[in-house]
């Protein structure tokens, strides 16, 4: 064994030591990077060729460093990739049910349901004093204030509905973004590792897309032969399949009745394939989330509250027809009549000749009659009848039902994202426990490195000191 | 176990974020006194809570309500009074004049002229309003219901009104019901919510009804006409004939005003019924809906050294590193 020879072990030693002391620094680096997993060299002796005539001994030759590490667990990240997605799925949710809940607030406060009893109450001041102008006045505009929160709730939740559109909107180009990145990462990982080396950190912005992605709405991943990572959306097809993308549009789409959605409402298609809408196919993350919330929830509580807002106006204009005017007019409407329940909470609307003169409120039931106050009892009486659900339900319990029903998603939805927070806390821990890093451990391998870097510096102190030994033998 | 920078720092986060979450929730319980300030709080008792105000916005109108028809009725009954003082006085007068023995012309002409005026209190009294709703007009309370002559132009209606959920009472009486014994029609209430039938089709159909028989009715302005009449011509079969109308009218009165009694007796034990039911209410919404102050605070008290403890555990867990022993 040559004197240059144990210079290069020493060498090899060094260079070691600093790949090490790289290594240790880019982790500590990244230490705050989402979704980094800390790497590690792999070192290994070098073998080397056994040498005549010196008794068949093997002597090394020091060390290399024969890969880049990246220390990770699969099948954590795949599932923390899930609980990410049910998260984002709740988190996305209950936005947007606050938002309803809120609209339908009136814990402490006014709202439609202490404006309804106003209106029927009313009606039965007016049944006390059925000539009074003020009380027909202020039935008037009790009515007129009914009305109005009718619309005021049917523009909010429509509001709610328009804010949803315009997320999804925004989600569905997030997904076509990260879908072109994660195929251009597939193309750059299997270029790097098909030279050999390690593409750690790239693989580590894959899986960072992927969790992305998986954000966004439900996909299955899985890695094919050649390393790529493939997307494929559940219910749906193919994202990303190896360099290739499915791109996907969104588009302000007439009403179909089969899907039962609005006019205008936001439909997604594939680019390629045009005006074929699979909205309903999207499930779990972020666009599932508001595609359920806007086509379910909002869907519902618009249209019991059109429901509602119909079955008052055509109860109320039955009886106010019979009834007679102060002028002995008959047959008059007390709101004007809608004739479709779709989007009768917003045409609500009183009659012209109720807006004309107050004395056309039809009280009643004979003509010349100015007590007769069976119209307005009939009317204050529809508060006990059981209007809806095919006479199962008063208006009253109709419209809390509404506001229970909101608040019990609302409430089921909270807890459900508690207890997703606590399973992400808990995987997130664990991943950390597995690829996350730790400055002690990471400065211990400083250290532990440094030393190494000394102590190989040295072996090639020595050897050059036996190199000057030898060459001074002459002199 | 590894644990490493990100998980201490999560831990940290995590603990502090939910104490910090538990504080704003027990402050804003704090704040309103309230623990159902969304929907979501408690689904169900927030329906509970809109139903029973609403409840409670009724009630305060069935209270109002059963005010109003009181003081119709109470007002009815006075006029009552009244109407039956004018027919006992004219009773005491057909009295005094069906025996010869002291009636004399004179006297007949002296107290035909306070039949008439007996006869004028009547329809004045017939005409009394409550605001400007003659009290015995029925469903025509706008107009005078009877007229000089005597004759009615009322109708048979009964102004019902809601003192209670679906508890209905009539708060006047129709004048034709008070001043003849036997009115051609009665007032039939269950037919609140239906169209009633006109006057006409009543009268049609009264025609096969035994009770309807004009001939047996009496009435109080014509029979205080034909007292006076009879006093005038001296006619003392006529003035003796009026004493059973009269008998019969005073009937009719004293049983109207013990129906007026009982009503005024129901309207009573229905507004003390919902005060009850408004106590019982309140007791019910406060709940359902107050925050137990008590427990509010303590469990902020309880909740602030939760909070302080976090942050010093997390001085302690974050803080050294073996950097610091480096240096």
């Amino acid at each position: 064994m040559s004197i240059p020879n144990v210079m290069q072990t020493g060498k090899s030693g060094m260079t070691t030591a600093k790949a090490g002391i790289a290594t240790s620094g880019h982790n500590i680096a990244n230490a705050n990077t989402d979704g980094f997993s800390r790497q590690r060299i792999q070192t290994e002796a070098i073998v080397t060729q056994q040498m005549a005539g010196q008794g068949g001994l093997h002597i090394g030759e020091g060390s290399r460093v024969s890969r880049v590490e990246r220390i990770n667990d699969n099948y954590l990240e795949k599932q923390l990739r899930e609980g990410g997605r049910d998260m984002a799925f709740h988190e996305e949710k209950q936005v947007f049910l606050n938002q309803v809940e809120d609209v339908f607030n009136e814990m402490n406060g006014d709202g439609l349901n202490r404006i309804v009893a106003r209106f029927y109450n009313d009606f039965r001041k007016l049944s006390n004093d059925p000539t009074s102008e003020a009380i027909r006045q202020s039935v008037r505009e009790s009515s007129q204030s009914m009305v109005n929160d009718f619309k005021r709730l049917r523009t909010e939740v429509e509001a709610v509905r328009s804010h949803i559109d315009n997320r999804i909107d925004g989600n569905m180009q997030e997904l076509n973004t990260f879908a072109k990145e994660l195929a251009e990462l597939n193309g750059k990982i299997r270029q790097a590792e098909v030279q050999g080396n390690d593409a750690n950190d790239l693989r580590d912005r894959r899986d960072q897309i992927v969790k992305k992605i998986n954000n966004l709405v439900d996909i299955s991943a899985h890695t094919d032969n050649n390393g790529n990572i493939n997307a494929e959306i559940r219910g749906v097809g193919p994202l990303v399949t190896g360099v290739n993308v499915e791109e996907f549009s969104v588009h302000h789409a007439p009403a179909q009745e089969d899907e039962g959605n609005v006019d205008g409402a936001l439909q997604i298609a594939r680019s390629s394939l045009g005006n074929n809408f699979i909205t309903s196919q999207f499930h779990g993350g972020k666009i599932g989330a508001l595609i359920e919330t806007r086509d379910k929830a909002v869907a519902e509580v618009l249209e019991r509250l059109d429901k509602l807002a119909y079955s008052v106006t055509s109860a109320v204009n039955d009886i106010h027809q019979k009834g007679f005017t102060q002028n002995g007019e008959t047959g008059l409407n007390f709101f004007n009549p809608i004739t479709s329940v779709d989007g009768a909470a917003g045409n609500l609307a009183l009659s012209d000749d109720i807006h004309h003169s107050v004395g056309n409120i039809a009280v009643a039931l004979q003509p010349d009659s100015p007590g007769d106050n069976r119209g307005a009892l009939a009317i204050a009486n529809l508060q006990n009848l059981h209007l809806m659900n095919d006479g199962k339900t008063t208006v009253d319990d109709f419209y809390n039902s509404i506001v229970a029903d909101i608040g019990v998603s609302s409430a089921r939805n909270r807890e459900a994202l508690g207890q997703q927070q606590s399973i992400l806390t808990q995987l997130t821990k664990m991943r950390d426990q597995v690829s996350g890093v730790s400055i002690d451990e990471e400065t211990t391998n400083l250290m532990q490195y440094q030393h190494a870097f000394d102590a190989s510096a040295k072996v090639i102190k020595v050897a050059d000191e036996m190199m000057d030994t030898i060459l001074k033998l002459r002199g | 176990m590894r644990v490493t920078d990100g998980t201490n720092y999560g831990v940290v986060r995590d603990s502090i974020n939910r104490s910090r979450e538990r504080m704003e929730n027990l402050q804003m319980e704090n704040a309103t006194l309230k623990k159902l300030n969304r929907p979501s709080d408690d689904p169900v008792g927030s329906a509970k809570v809109l139903e029973v105000r609403t409840d409670k916005v009724n009630n305060e109108q069935y209270q109002v309500n059963a005010k109003l028809a009181q003081a119709f009725l109470d007002n009815t009954d006075h006029a009552l009074e009244d109407i039956s003082e004018i027919v006992m006085r004219a009773k005491e007068i057909a009295i005094n004049q069906s025996s010869s023995a002291s009636s004399t012309p004179e006297s007949r002409y002296g107290v035909a002229e306070e039949v008439n005026q007996l006869y004028q209190r009547a329809v004045t009294t017939a005409n009394r309003r409550i605001g400007d709703r003659y009290l015995f007009g029925g469903y025509r309370n706008t107009t005078t219901p009877v007229d000089a002559e005597g004759n009615y132009h009322g109708d048979d209606g009964e102004m019902m009104i809601e003192i209670g959920r679906e508890v209905f009472i009539g708060m006047n009486i129709p004048g034709h019901e008070i001043f003849n014994t036997h009115p051609e029609s009665s007032h039939d209430q269950r037919q609140m919510n239906e169209q009633k039938q006109t006057s006409e089709q009543r009268r049609l159909a009264s025609n096969d009804d035994p009770r309807s028989d004009l001939s047996q009715n009496t009435n109080l302005f014509q029979s205080l006409k034909s007292l006076r009449t009879g006093l005038l011509t001296g006619d003392i079969e006529t003035v003796r004939a009026s004493l059973d109308h009269f008998d019969e009218l005073l009937g009719k009165v004293v049983a109207t005003r013990s129906k007026i009694g009982s009503r005024i007796q129901g309207i009573e034990g229905n507004v003390s019924a919902l005060e009850r039911h408004n106590v019982t209410n309140a007791q019910l919404t406060s709940t359902i809906e107050d925050a137990d102050m008590t427990q509010v605070v303590s469990d902020l008290a309880k909740e602030e050294t939760v909070f302080k403890s976090s942050l010093a555990s997390s001085k302690h867990l974050i803080q050294p590193t073996l950097l610091d022993f480096l240096r």
